[in-house]
This record gives C-alpha cells, sequence and structure tokens, in this order.
C-alpha cells in the first residue's frame, strides 16, 4: 500500500448479476492527483467511481481513502464486514461527485441544494454555510443564482451548481462521472473551465470521462479501462499519443473527432 | 322554497363533515402506508397489495354495508356517522397508498444517488429530498381520490346517515317534486366537486418542475 | 357451519349475478359508442358543440351517480315516462359513463404523438389511412388500460342499483342479512362475486392488450 495514497484501490471485484463487470482493479490515486479514467461504455470506470463513494457494492476488494476503509472492514478474524451506515455516511460526506444528470435537487433554489450536506451532513449552522455557498457560486461562476431554481438554469449552468454543491462538503477527493456528456457542445467548455480552476488548485480528482483533450490538459495520469481492468495507464501524452493497445487505439481515434469541437480554448 | 334549499344546505355541511373527516383519516394512514410500502420494510408491501386488490375489485357501497350490517355479530354496536367513516377511510386509504407508494417510485435513482453521496441519515435523505418531491407529484392524483370521497359520502344516506342525499331523498318525498329536489342536490355536490376539481388542476400547474 | 352459510349465499346470489352483468353489459356498449360520438365532437369545429361535450363530461363527472339514478328513477314519471328500475339503473349508468369513455377516448387521441402523425403525412398516407393504421392502432393501446378501468368501475356501480329496487347481486345480498346473524359471511360472498367478475375483466384486459401489441 502506497503510504501517499490518497485513494487506494485493490483487487477489485463487482458483479451484476451473471456480468462481471469489474475484474480485479487496482488505483492508486496521490493527494492533489487529477487521474482521467477513459474506456468504453461498459469497461467499468463509472462503476468503479460509484464503488468509490460506495453507491455501489462490491464482491471483493478494498478501497481506502484518505486511510479509511470504505464500505467494508475486515475484522480481527479475517471476515469481511460491512460497516455501520453512520460510518458510510460520513465517508461519503468527505468525497465529492458530482453526476453526468447533475441531480440537483429540483424543490431547492440553488443555495439550498449547495447548503443542504453542510447543513444536514456537517451540522453547520444555516447563516455560516450560506457564506461559504455564495463564495463556492462566485468561484463557479452563478454570482447571482443563488435563490434561482434548478428548472430555471441550463445545463452547463446546473452542472456548475452540482460542482459546488459538491465542494461545499470540503471534500478530500472529487469524482466527476462523464459530466459533460450530457449537455449540449457550448456549454462543455464552462464546466471543464471550472475542472480545470479546481485542479490548479491542488484538489484530488478522479475524472470518467471522454474529453481526451481535457485529459491530455489536465490529467497527471490517464488510465484506460477495458473489459473490466485497467489496460494501460501512464501520463497523458504516453497513454493517447501512440497507443499500442488496438482497443486504446481504436478507442483515441474515435473519441478525437469528438473533441476537435469542445476543445478548450487558449 | 328557501327554507327548502336551507334544508338542503345544512345537510351538505353534514356531507362536508363526514368528507373532511373521512379524507383526513385515509390520507394520513395512506400516506404512511405508501411510504413504507415504497422503502421496503418487509410484510407491509405484500398486506397493502392485499387490499389495494380489494378495494379495486370491491363497490365502495357493499363495504360501508358490511361494516354497518356485520359490526354487530362482532359484538360492535356501531352507530351509521361511525360506520360510514370507518368505510370510506379504509376503503380509500388504499387509494391514497398506492398513488403515494408510485410517487416515491418515480422520483429518479439520481435524487437518491445525490442524497447518498452527500453523506445523509436515512431520515434525512426521506425528510429532506425524497418525501417533498415525492408528495408533490402525488398530490393531484390524490386530489381526485378525495374528490371520489366526497361522491362516496353519498352512499352514507343507504345506512342512515342524514346528509346531503338522504335530506333530498326525505323532502323529495315530501315535496313531490323529485326533479328540482334531486336536481338542486345535484348542484351542491357540482359545486362542492368542482372546486375540488379545479383546485386539483391548479395544484397540478403550480407543483410541475420543468425537467 | 359458516362454510356451508357461504355455499347457501353463494347459491342464492348466483341469479342475480346474470342481471348484474345484464346491467353492465349493456351500459358499457352504450357508453363506449356514445362516448366515442361525443369525443369525436369534441375534437371536431363546432365550438358550441365541443363546449357542450366539456359541460356534460364536467356536471357528470361531479355528481354522485347514486343521485343521478334517483333523478332518473324518481324524476322521469314526472315527465310522463314510466321506467322501470332495471331500465333507469341502465339509464343512469350508461349517461354516467358515456361521459367517462370520452374523456378517456379525448385523452387517447391527443396522445397519440403529432409526430407520428406528421410522418404519416409525409409519407403520403391518406387522413383516413393513417387514422386506420397509425392513429387508432397506438391510441387504443394507450387507453386499453384506462378503459378496462373503466368496465370495472361499471361493473362496481351496478351495485347502486340497489338503491332503486333493482334485482342484482347487492339488494339480493342485502336481502339475505336478514335471514342471519352471521352477516359478514353474506358480505363475504358478495365480496367474491364482485372480485371474480372483476379478475376476469382484468384477464380479459391483459389478453387485449396482448392482442393489440402489433402496433408497438
Amino acid at each position: 500500500m502506497t503510504m501517499n495514497s490518497l485513494v487506494s484501490v485493490r483487487d477489485i471485484h463487482k458483479h451484476f448479476g451473471e456480468h462481471h463487470v469489474l475484474r480485479g482493479v487496482n488505483l492508486d490515486v496521490a493527494t492533489g492527483e487529477v487521474v482521467a479514467l477513459i474506456g468504453a461504455s461498459g469497461s467499468g470506470k463509472t462503476t468503479l467511481l460509484r464503488c468509490i463513494d460506495f453507491l455501489e457494492e462490491f464482491d471483493q476488494g478494498t478501497i481506502e481513502v484518505d486511510g479509511q476503509s470504505v464500505g467494508y472492514r475486515v475484522d480481527a478474524s479475517g471476515v469481511r464486514r460491512r460497516r455501520s451506515e453512520k460510518e458510510n455516511e460520513f465517508l461519503r460526506a468527505r468525497m465529492g461527485i458530482v453526476f453526468q444528470s447533475f441531480n440537483l435537487f429540483p424543490h431547492l433554489s440553488v443555495i439550498d441544494n449547495i447548503t443542504l450536506g453542510p447543513r444536514y451532513a456537517l451540522r453547520e449552522e444555516r447563516a455560516s454555510a450560506e457564506v461559504r455557498a455564495t463564495e463556492l457560486l462566485k468561484k463557479v461562476g452563478l454570482e447571482g443564482k443563488a435563490r434561482a431554481f434548478p428548472a430555471t438554469l441550463s445545463g452547463g449552468q446546473q452542472q456548475r451548481v452540482a460542482i459546488a454543491r459538491a465542494l461545499a462538503m470540503n471534500p478530500k477527493v472529487m469524482l466527476f462521472d462523464e459530466v459533460t456528456s450530457a449537455l449540449d457542445p457550448e456549454l462543455v467548455s464552462e464546466v471543464l473551465q471550472v475542472m480545470k480552476k479546481l485542479a490548479a488548485e491542488g484538489m484530488t480528482m478522479i475524472v470518467v470521462t471522454h474529453e481526451l483533450s481535457f485529459a491530455r490538459d489536465v490529467a497527471d495520469r490517464v488510465v484506460f479501462f477495458a473489459e473490466g481492468v485497467i489496460a494501460v495507464q501512464g501520463k497523458p501524452s504516453e497513454v493517447l499519443d501512440n497507443p499500442e493497445d488496438p482497443r486504446l487505439r481504436r478507442f483515441v481515434q474515435r473519441f478525437s473527432q469528438r473533441t476537435e469541437a469542445s476543445a478548450l480554448p487558449g | 322554497m328557501i327554507d327548502d334549499l336551507l334544508y338542503l344546505l345544512r345537510a351538505s355541511l353534514n356531507t362536508l363533515a363526514l368528507s373532511l373527516i373521512s379524507i383526513g383519516i385515509s390520507t394520513l394512514l395512506g400516506v404512511l402506508i405508501g411510504v413504507v410500502c415504497a422503502f421496503r420494510v418487509p410484510i407491509i408491501p405484500i398486506l397493502n397489495a392485499i387490499f389495494v386488490g380489494f378495494v379495486r375489485g370491491v363497490p365502495l357501497l357493499v363495504v360501508i354495508f358490511a361494516i354497518y350490517y356485520s359490526a354487530p355479530a362482532f359484538g360492535i354496536d356501531i352507530d351509521p356517522f361511525a360506520a360510514a367513516v370507518t368505510g370510506l377511510s379504509f376503503y380509500f386509504t388504499f387509494f391514497v397508498s398506492e398513488i403515494v407508494r408510485g410517487a416515491v417510485g418515480a422520483v429518479p435513482r439520481g435524487q437518491f444517488d445525490a442524497a447518498y453521496s452527500l453523506g445523509l441519515t436515512f431520515w434525512q435523505r426521506a425528510r429532506l429530498v425524497i418525501l417533498p418531491q415525492a408528495l408533490r407529484s402525488a398530490l393531484p392524483p390524490m386530489i381526485n381520490t378525495w374528490l371520489i370521497l366526497v361522491k362516496g359520502s353519498a352512499f352514507a344516506s343507504v345506512i342512515g346517515v342524514w346528509e346531503l342525499t338522504t335530506a333530498s331523498t326525505e323532502l323529495a318525498q315530501r315535496t313531490v317534486a323529485p326533479f328540482q329536489v334531486y336536481g338542486a342536490s345535484m348542484l351542491i355536490y357540482f359545486a362542492i366537486c368542482f372546486t375540488l376539481a379545479c383546485f386539483g388542476s391548479f395544484a397540478e400547474k403550480r407543483l410541475r418542475f420543468q425537467t | 357451519m359458516q362454510l356451508r352459510l357461504f355455499v347457501h349465499v353463494v347459491q342464492s346470489l348466483l341469479p342475480a349475478l346474470g342481471i348484474a352483468v345484464e346491467l353492465a353489459l349493456a351500459s358499457t356498449l352504450v357508453a363506449a359508442v356514445v362516448g366515442l360520438g361525443l369525443a369525436v365532437i369534441s375534437q371536431g369545429k363546432s365550438r358550441l358543440g365541443r363546449r357542450l361535450v366539456k359541460a356534460y363530461v364536467e356536471f357528470l363527472r361531479n355528481t354522485p351517480l347514486i343521485v343521478q339514478m334517483f333523478f332518473v328513477f324518481f324524476g322521469l314519471p314526472f315527465l310522463g315516462i314510466q321506467v322501470s328500475p332495471f331500465e333507469a339503473a341502465f339509464l343512469s349508468l350508461a349517461l354516467q359513463h358515456t361521459a367517462f369513455f370520452a374523456e378517456i377516448y379525448r385523452a387517447g387521441f391527443e396522445n397519440v404523438s403529432l409526430k407520428s402523425r406528421d410522418a404519416a403525412k409525409a409519407i403520403g398516407l391518406s387522413g383516413y389511412d393513417t387514422l386506420r393504421l397509425i392513429v387508432i392502432p397506438q391510441a387504443v393501446i394507450r387507453m386499453l388500460p384506462a378503459i378496462g378501468n373503466e368496465i370495472v368501475q361499471i361493473v362496481k356501480d351496478t351495485s347502486i342499483a340497489s338503491t332503486i329496487a333493482v334485482a342484482e347481486l347487492t339488494l339480493r345480498a342485502r336481502d339475505l342479512t336478514e335471514q342471519t346473524s352471521a352477516t359478514y359471511i353474506v358480505f363475504a360472498a358478495l365480496a367474491c362475486y364482485y372480485l371474480i367478475l372483476n379478475g376476469v375483466i382484468s384477464l380479459g384486459l391483459r389478453f387485449a392488450e396482448k392482442t393489440f401489441a402489433y402496433a408497438e
């Protein structure tokens, strides 16, 4: 176990019924590192992300985040036991996740969306939570929108609120699950800009994405998933420029055309 | 003539009382059962399914009769008003429970994911995220159920409760003017039910989130 | 002992079943057909027609069937029309459920996506063919559950005819309660009749859904 890994994934297996989705995944993410997970649909990358946040159960293996074992713990006699709901909730609160379909709470205003977690899970006072929420809104470029409701916002705006909502919990690591895939092309860059800023500030990020130019520009490491395991990983230039693995080559060819359209400015 | 109308209006107050009490009980119980079923607590969903099947297949009038005429056999001395309330409440509890159960099920999976990811406890997730959305979408069909209940309250007349339909029958026999009396009675029911229906449409428009 | 009573009640109610089924069947047929006519008017060009249909539907939906039945049964003789209880019940059920069928059809027509109709026009299908091949099959499938529910409701509503002395199931059952103190057995048997009747209708509905699945 690498001592300075913030996130440590060991030999993860997961089945969805008959389907063996994750077949022994090992991954380390150091503090401050930005890791991009790429791969075809069904290769397991989203499932792994959800396992890390314990939104999915996993059958075998361990996940450690900030020294804490996620989801399960092996007791003194070597038996694997599920951790209590309270422990799992506590751990989830220290990880932030942003979803492809935003999942903002439609019945709450933007600021209530952002302050919900801090007020109820972290037991903060409404006033201080709102102060921080306002700062976060400024950070994602949505200053005036505190009282707006999600239905009145564009996809890109909603996603930025979702990022602010996750950041409000002061997470140790931020997980991104194809956060731009559901957006109209012209709204993609505003979200990628926010993510780029976050990375520059030193946030540890695990990003499942199809945006290869983003991976090239921002990621410290790119990890290619195929058939439930990590097939290739390394620096972006190593992985993306001249891939040897034929599956990776096909993948890069397919998604390079798409990223022309949404390339980051500058 | 005015006296007659006032007579009917006074009786309709009883109809309202009967309806409101039954609406209150059935909504409260129905929401409770529906939520419990949606969160898959053991046993209750099976019982709920049985009762739902029962009220879907058996007429309300029969249920009210059954309660009123069977209670004495079990040693319960029941008065008509109580029997009517019991019948109406029991019957419509399971319409409401199905609506609520469906509404919780219709809340998108992503909402559960997002609530989980913030580290909220089960009760916090239910109270702050899931139920506010579920109950909002359940309200318009629930209002429609209330409307059906108000119409069903007329059956109380058949077991002797004095309400609008009973009064209309009395009056129609007394004045030998069934057209006018039942016509007026229908207009009063219409006023009550149509108001409720409009409230339902209004609620539906206001509670819609654009997706 | 209770089982014997139960069997006795079931046998006694059997003749009344025929009346109830007759009433339900007749009302359903009339309501389904006339309701279609009303729905067509409500989609039509005449503003007056649309308004009249809407008023009719709203009025019948917001008044209790039992009061409507009293109105018909006790009121018609005053117009010089003599009606038997069965006829009054039939008329009343037909009037009420025509309104509901009209609503079901209206919702069904409006829901068939405009896209399908435009697409049909684009391929060059005539209006009549469009209706026959595109609109009606889609609409029918969408409406089947609601129609099934409506028929079940009509069966349940036949019980209201007991209040104007139609010799159907519920009235017979009420009579039988005079003969015994174990009245719950009588109502249990009565409930079984309705549950079985409505169960058969639900099965029929499922069969119909499979038959019309070709349009999907």
